[in-house]
Order: C-alpha cells, then sequence, then structure tokens
C-alpha cells in the first residue's frame, strides 16, 4: 500500500545544501510531521516526495513504486505520482469556480461527468462547503479557500496526502478548528499523511511521529511525547516547547534513572537521557515546576523576580541564587515579585549536549 | 543549460531561443560583420569611413543639437505640468492629463503632417489665415531647426511628463510631512526633500526624450530634410536608398554608440530612483492650493497644450477632408470624402498599403503576443542560463534606432528570397515589437504565483495541461492589452518599412511618406486620417478592456 520511504535525500540549490542526507519511512495510515524553523528543508523535502523539485542524490518509493532515483535516470513527473497536495497559499485558481476547482483532477483523468459531480459533491461535503460549488474563490474566506485546496487534493482519493504549512494563513482560532478537523478527516479516509510545519503545537496536536528538521537533516524522529518528553538535544528541547537548562554539579545515571546534584546540594531524581552522551544538560520544562509558598523535601528556594498574568497561566521568574528559572504556573494563587517561594520540580531529564 | 528530467522545458526554450537568434542574433551579428568586413576580407572599412566622411561631423552636430534643444524645452514644458497635475488643485487636471498624452497616441510622423498643415509656408493653415487676412508670403515657416526642435519637443516632452508625474504621485506624504513638521516651509520642503527625491526620474525622462529624438526618423525626414538640416537617422535612410550600405553601416554605428551608453545610464538612473518611490501603499499626495491662481495656471496650462496637442491632429484632420491643398479653407465647398474615398476605394497603390499594413499588423501582434509570452514565461520560471539570452534578444531591437534596426535586416537576408519582400517586414516588426509583447505579459506570469501551477501538475496535469488551463486565462487580459499595443504601432509603421518594404509593396507608412515626396498631399492627407482613426478607435477599445478587466478583477 502507500508506504512512503525517502532514503538519503539530498538536495542542493547552487550551493546551498538544503536538504542533506535526509532518511525516514512513513507507514500505511500514519500522519507524520516534518517540524522545523524556517529553511530547515522540510518543504524542499515535501516537494521531493510531490516530484516538484528534482533530487541530486536519494530514492524516494511511493508504495512499491521507486519514483525518484537520480542515479538511475528515474523521475517520475509530478502528474504521475497521484499525489494529494495542499499548498501554503492554498493554490485555488481564481479563475475556477469551487467546483471546477475540485471537479480538475477528476477532468483530467477523464471521468465520466455524473461521477464527477457525485464525487466533487461527496467531497465538498466531507470539508464542509456544500452548497459553495459556484463561488469563485475571491467570494470564500480564508478558511473555505483552504477547505478548497482540501478538497481538491482529496477528490481523487490519493493514498498520500502532503500538506505543506496550510494553516500557517490562517487565524489563531480558525487553525485549531481545522487541526481538528484535517485530523480526524485522515483517520476516517485511513490516508497517509506528510504535514509540513514550523508551528510545535500544531505538530503535536496531530501526528502520530514528528521529525524534528534543522540545518537539512533530521535531528529526532518519534512520537510527540518521544520529542517533548526525552528530546535528544538542546535545539529539539528548545523548539519543542519552553525549556530552562538548569545547572548542576554532577549526575549519576543509574537503572534508568539520572540522580542530579544541584548547584545548592539538593539532589532529584530525573529521567535518563534518550542516547549516551559526555555532556548532558538538564532540561526542566516551566510547566513542569510546581511553585509552592512553604518549604518541601527536594524543593528549590528562590525569590520571585517577575510575575506576569496571562490569563490562564501566570508566570514567574525565580532567582534560585545561582540562576534564574522560569515557571508557569496553574494555580490561582499570585506571587508578587519579592516574595520567597519553593519549586517544587515534577519532571526533568538529561539532554546530550550535542 | 538542458535539464535531465524536463524534456518539454528544454525543448520549449531551445526552438525559441532558435527563432530569437534568427531574427535578432544574426542580423545584428551580420551588421557588425557587414561593417568590418568587404568582399569578405577584414578592412574595417566601415570605420575609416566614420574617421574620413567628410559630411559625418556635421550630422552628429546636427544630431547633439537637435537632441539638447528638445531636451531642455521637454524639462522645461514636462516638470511644471507634471507638478501642476499631481500636487495642485488645477481645475480640470484629467483633462489636461488626457490633454498632455494625446501626442503621444499618433506616430510621430503624424504629427509631423499636422504640423506641417498648419505651418507650410504655402499650404499652412496659418499662413493662409494670414494671406486672407491681406498679408504678404508667410508668417511661420515649419521647416528649419526651431520648427523641427518645436515638433519633436511636443511629442518627447510626455516622457519627462509620465515619468516625473508617477514619481511625484508614488512620492510618500509623510515624507514631505516630516519635514514640515521640523519646521522646512513649503518651498524648502520642495528644494530640501521633493525635488532630490523626483531628480532620479526628471533625469530619466530627460534622457529618454534625448534618445528618442537622436533615433527618430520619420519627423526629421518630413521637416528637417525639406529645409537640409540633416541629422543621422534621415542620413542612413539616403544612404540605404542609394544603396551605400557601407556608409550607412558607419553612420549606424555612430548613432549607437551616441544612444546606446544613454540607455544603459537611463536604465541605472531609473533603478537608482527606485529606493525611494516605492512604498506599496496608495496615499494621496499633499496637495498645494493655488488659490485664485489656479484659473490663471490653467490657462497658461492649455495655451501650451492646445497648439501642442490639439491642433496639428485637427489641422490634419481638416486638411485631408480638402478636395486639394489650395482649395479655398473659408469655402465649406472645398471639403469633401473624395480623397479618403480614393485612397480607400480607388487608388490601386493607397488600397495596396492599407490591406498590407493591416495583414502586417495582424498576424505581428498575433505573432508577438504568443512569442512573448513563451519568452515571457522562460524568463519568470525555467532555470536554464539560456533565459538571460533570451531575454536580452527579445528586448535589444527595441533599443535599437528603427533605421538600424532596419539595416540589420538587410545585412541578414539581402542574400534570400524574402528579401525585398513583405515577410522581412513581418519578420522585423516581430523582432522590433517583442519587447512590446514580453513587458507587458512578463509582468502578469509573474503575478502568477508558481503554486496555481503546482498545483495543477499535483492533480495530475502535464506542462502543456497546465499552461493551458492555469497561465492561459490567468494572463488573457495581458495577452489582449500586448496584442492591441503591437497592433497601433505596426499598422503605422513607418521607421522599418520605409526602408524593408518592397515598392509594389508598400505600407502605409511607406505610401504616405512617398506621397508626401511626390508632392502628393491630397491622397497623403486621406492615407494619414485613415491612420488617424484607427489609431483612437484601438485607444478607445484598450481603455474599454482595461476597465472591463478592473471591473472583472475587483
Amino acid at each position: 500500500m502507500a508506504r512512503v520511504r525517502v532514503l538519503n535525500l539530498v538536495k542542493r540549490f547552487g550551493n546551498v545544501v538544503a536538504v542533506n542526507n535526509v532518511s525516514f519511512e512513513v507507514e500505511d495510515g500514519e500522519f507524520l510531521t516534518l517540524l522545523g524553523p524556517s529553511g530547515c528543508g522540510k518543504t524542499t523535502t515535501l516537494r521531493c516526495i510531490a516530484g516538484l523539485e528534482v533530487p541530486d542524490e536519494g530514492e524516494i518509493y511511493v508504495g512499491d513504486k521507486l519514483v525518484s532515483a537520480p542515479r538511475k535516470g528515474i523521475h517520475v513527473p509530478p502528474e504521475k505520482r497521484g499525489i494529494g497536495m495542499v499548498f501554503q497559499n492554498y493554490a485555488v485558481w481564481p479563475h475556477m469556480t469551487v467546483f471546477d476547482n475540485v471537479a480538475y483532477p477528476l477532468k483530467l483523468r477523464k471521468v465520466p461527468r455524473d461521477e464527477i459531480r457525485r464525487r466533487v459533491k461527496k467531497v465538498l461535503e466531507l470539508v464542509k462547503l456544500e452548497g459553495l460549488e459556484n463561488r469563485y474563490p475571491y467570494q470564500l474566506s480564508g478558511g473555505q479557500q483552504q477547505r478548497v485546496a482540501l478538497a481538491r487534493a482529496l477528490v481523487m482519493e490519493p493514498e498520500v496526502l502532503l500538506l505543506d504549512e496550510p494553516l500557517s494563513n490562517l487565524d489563531a482560532k480558525l487553525r485549531e478548528e481545522m487541526r481538528i478537523e484535517i485530523r480526524e478527516l485522515q483517520r476516517k479516509l485511513g490516508i497517509t499523511v506528510i504535514y509540513v510545519t514550523h508551528d510545535q503545537l500544531e505538530a503535536m496536536a496531530m501526528s502520530d511521529r514528528i521529525a524534528v528538521m534543522n540545518n537539512g537533516r533530521i535531528v529526532q524522529i518519534g512520537t510527540p511525547y518521544e520529542i517533548y518528553r526525552r528530546p535528544i538535544n538542546a535545539f529539539v528541547a528548545n523548539f519543542v516547547g519552553r525549556a530552562n537548562f538548569v545547572k548542576y554539579r554532577n549526575a549519576r545515571i543509574d537503572r534508568g534513572k539520572a540522580l542530579v546534584e544541584l548547584e545548592n546540594g539538593i539532589v532529584i531524581e530525573c529521567s535518563p537521557p534518550p542516547k549516551e552522551s559526555t555532556d548532558y544538560l538538564l532540561l526542566v520544562r516551566p510547566s513542569d515546576v510546581e511553585i509552592l509558598d512553604k518549604p518541601r523535601d527536594g524543593a528549590i528556594p528562590g525569590t520571585v523576580t517577575r510575575t506576569m498574568f496571562l490569563g490562564n497561566i501566570v508566570e514567574y521568574t525565580v532567582d534560585v541564587g545561582w540562576q534564574e528559572i522560569r515557571v508557569e504556573s496553574r494555580s490561582g494563587k499570585t506571587y508578587l515579585p519579592g516574595t520567597r517561594v519553593y519549586l517544587g520540580i515534577e519532571y526533568c531529564v538529561l539532554v546530550p549536549k550535542e | 543549460m538542458f535539464s535531465k528530467t524536463d524534456v518539454f522545458e528544454n525543448v520549449l526554450w531551445f526552438v525559441t531561443l532558435v527563432i530569437l537568434v534568427a531574427i535578432v542574433g544574426y542580423p545584428l551579428a551580420m551588421l557588425l560583420y557587414g561593417a568590418l568586413t568587404s568582399d569578405g576580407k577584414l578592412t574595417f572599412r566601415a570605420f575609416e569611413k566614420v574617421v574620413t566622411d567628410p559630411h559625418l561631423p556635421r550630422y552628429v552636430i546636427n544630431t547633439l543639437k537637435l537632441a539638447t534643444v528638445v531636451t531642455l524645452m521637454s524639462l522645461a514644458i514636462g516638470v511644471p505640468l507634471a507638478w501642476l497635475v499631481t500636487r495642485t488643485d488645477l481645475p480640470w487636471r484629467n483633462v489636461v492629463r488626457i490633454l498632455a498624452t494625446v501626442p503621444f497616441v499618433v506616430p510621430p510622423y503624424l504629427l509631423a503632417m499636422g504640423w506641417i498643415s498648419l505651418a507650410d509656408p504655402s499650404i499652412g493653415i496659418v499662413n493662409r489665415i494670414y494671406r486672407a487676412l491681406g498679408g504678404e508670403g508667410y508668417i511661420v515657416n515649419i521647416y528649419g531647426f526651431w520648427g523641427l526642435a518645436l515638433v519633436m519637443a511636443f511629442r518627447f516632452y510626455v516622457y519627462v511628463f509620465l515619468l516625473t508625474s508617477a514619481a511625484l504621485e508614488r512620492l510618500d506624504p509623510s515624507l514631505e510631512e516630516a519635514a514640515r513638521i521640523c519646521g522646512a516651509s513649503m518651498a524648502r520642503v520642495a528644494r530640501d526633500v521633493t525635488l532630490p527625491l523626483v531628480a532620479p526620474s526628471i533625469v530619466a525622462g530627460a534622457l529618454l526624450t534625448f534618445v528618442a529624438t537622436c533615433e527618430n526618423f520619420g519627423i526629421p525626414a518630413l521637416i528637417g530634410d525639406p529645409a537640409y538640416y540633416f541629422v543621422l537617422t534621415t542620413r542612413i535612410y539616403a544612404a540605404i536608398d542609394m544603396f551605400d550600405l557601407e556608409t550607412a553601416a558607419a553612420y549606424s554605428f555612430v548613432l549607437l554608440a551616441i544612444s546606446i551608453p544613454l540607455l544603459f545610464v537611463q536604465r541605472w538612473v531609473s533603478k537608482k530612483g527606485r529606493y525611494v518611490t516605492i512604498t506599496g501603499r496608495a496615499t494621496r499626495p499633499s496637495v498645494i492650493k493655488l488659490g485664485r491662481s489656479r484659473y490663471l495656471a490653467l490657462v497658461l496650462t492649455l495655451i501650451i497644450l492646445i497648439p501642442s496637442s490639439i491642433s496639428p491632429i485637427v489641422s490634419l484632420v481638416l486638411t485631408s477632408f480638402l478636395r486639394t491643398v489650395s482649395s479655398n479653407i473659408f469655402d465649406p465647398s472645398s471639403y469633401t470624402l473624395e480623397n479618403v474615398y480614393e485612397v480607400l476605394f480607388v487608388n490601386p497603390d493607397t488600397q495596396r498599403a492599407v490591406i498590407d499594413s493591416l495583414m502586417l499588423a495582424l498576424s505581428s501582434a498575433t505573432v508577438v503576443t504568443l512569442l512573448g509570452m513563451v519568452v515571457a514565461y522562460i524568463v519568470a520560471r525555467f532555470r536554464t542560463k539560456a533565459r538571460f539570452v533570451i531575454d536580452w534578444l527579445a528586448s535589444a531591437p527595441f533599443a535599437l534606432p528603427g533605421t538600424v534596426f532596419a539595416l540589420a535586416m538587410i545585412f541578414a537576408f539581402i542574400w534570400t528570397p524574402i528579401y525585398n519582400t513583405l515577410t522581412l517586414v513581418f519578420l522585423a516588426y516581430v523582432a522590433r515589437y517583442l519587447a512590446y509583447g514580453v513587458r507587458t505579459l512578463s509582468g502578469a506570469v509573474l503575478q502568477i504565483d508558481p503554486s496555481l501551477e503546482e498545483a495543477a501538475r499535483v492533480c495530475g496535469a502535464s506542462r502543456i495541461r497546465t499552461l493551458k488551463d492555469v497561465v492561459v486565462p490567468l494572463t488573457k487580459p495581458a495577452m489582449v492589452a500586448s496584442w492591441i499595443l503591437v497592433f497601433m504601432p505596426t499598422l503605422s509603421e513607418l521607421t522599418v518599412s520605409v526602408v524593408l518594404a518592397p515598392p509594389n509593396y508598400p505600407t502605409i507608412g511607406k505610401a504616405v511618406y512617398d506621397l508626401m515626396e511626390e508632392g502628393a498631399f491630397e491622397w497623403a492627407y486621406a492615407l494619414s486620417f485613415l491612420v488617424v482613426v484607427i489609431v483612437l478607435v484601438c485607444q478607445a477599445l484598450a481603455r474599454l478592456i482595461a476597465r472591463k478587466v478592473g471591473a472583472e478583477l475587483g
């Protein structure tokens, strides 16, 4: 079926190596997200899979079919790959109605007119655009144009769907709605999805697995939980969620646990690193710190230096003597700057420096 | 250069390159070759000629003197007019704007004919009125340096006017307001902020005027030649007419040595001026209240604009209705449609010219639009290095004086059967006006986001299908615009066709020119009347389409 395999993919633009030896596999029906900052090569990787870019090295399989292999002179053009794709700016054709946009892939395949009408109607219902068939794109909102693009990609029932930052042009509220909708559609249709985004929340909310990319390489690939809880280096820790790197005197890794002695002599128990290294950082996420007004066993004393009320959370900066630690607190109580507090660390993990 | 995976791309750019080399690259190379050799031997004869020709210094000085005076006059008219139209509360601003660009719509040689009908010593309407009032001889004579300079200035100041008013309009008013808040008076703001910011545009417009004056053939041929005021373009034509191609080539290189460097400077200056003008915001510039003097300003403007734009055309139309050019202009019975009827339905030569020009204009407008679309697409989308060559070849002929390009076509095709046929004129038109098509269409292609095409590819459309379903429909308005933009000037073209058209198959432009030379004024004017009508109708049509497209888009 539609397993996608990318092997040792390399793509250069002039002297710039946009994609540098990237390999990954996407299982049939899996939702994989390529996550990374702009310029990390995630979109180029996706465009290579679509056939819109010709790779310089490596191989790409869609299902059992080899679609790109520059060494062997193989490059299946995009129109022959049978992949669905949604572009960042929707790429809805302004001179065609909603119906014509969505029907276009079927027309190219010479599907009979009755069946085109039936299938377009079905897919428009799926993306909740029924009744808008005769509108032109300029008469639609951004969110509706997005749905047209999605319907157009889905109408030929592809086994693989590529999505290139499809939500980045929508406002925050609509974005959250569409996240859920796309994920549900994917589950319902059982298609394989490769999704590109720079938004870590989006990636975490939707994906079965995330491949974090930086400088043209995949840094870490794993479930959202693995990526967030046990990042493989400081870059991933910083990029996926917020991070405090707490200074410590020494750490002992023993039987699936790490015992870390902090600068003030307190010893806390943390998760072990995901891989061996010579040097580790101690990652404490601001949301994994509890702020207390009374001392507790293993809690670090400190003084609040800044308080920011953000509605659902209160964000503090706490001076613990050897450094400042950021804390996100959900408790109703608010501590003003200057207040003496104690920080209870609920989760911490050692992260390889490199 | 060749892409390993994309056959379509390779075929398309290669075929385009071959066409452009054949109709542009090869003629230009042959022009150079013809100048460097004689009977196949390297001789530099043309360049010897440049040094030894006894008349050449005078022609060069005449050309430069004329261009300098025309440029100064254009600045004197164009800059104040641009300021009045964009920055003051001058009444009837839009009427003034349209009047100011009228001389730009008709081809230069028709403007010259209008002025001749107005101020020729014997047939000129002004002089006839003068004689009817009891005067002797004439009071105005268009033939001469100042007549020539005035007619050219009235035609070519439009460059200064258009570029300056565009710059004034785009100038962000907050730049001027900031200076006011800093304590500068209106006059100081104009001197310290406005003028320096629009100066590059004024200079760019002046340079265009200068080059256009040097390169123009029609006006000096009709007004300069009778007064023995010879410039380079008219002398190149005279040399070709006597089949002295060596002299023609020598003069051509001198003309190119003047115009090409100036065009480079022009491009550099207008690029330099761009950084200040583009603000992206459509803001209304601050308007200066002229108070009571606004009507005085309007009267002064009209005193310049009515003679410069309306009177030559009105005079041309009147003259074309006269039974003979010496008929009494005050007697209503002198006016008749006989001559217009004659050139259209009786005289086989002028009929031939109308048919030839129509066919040439229809075919070259169509071919330029199609080829221009392909060139624009290649330049905008393909990654092959050949696109730079294609882009250059497509725009080069238009930067050359028409007379010089026609000479290059002679050098290139004199040994072929298409020499002395309308096919050669057609090829020359396509090469020369291709720049119009490319410029109009590349803007439209660049506005199409590449993802619109990629989306079609992913949906299953081939490259050609994508062009047909996405690119062509989205550039349709630009294609119509390009077609009209090429149709109008090719229909009335003079400079290239006067050199290349075979004697028995003249174009309208060539026929008008020959009839003027022969003194058959009635038919010359009747024929030019037809051109004016067609050009004005096309112009109106173009405006209508532009408005319709504008309405559809927004």
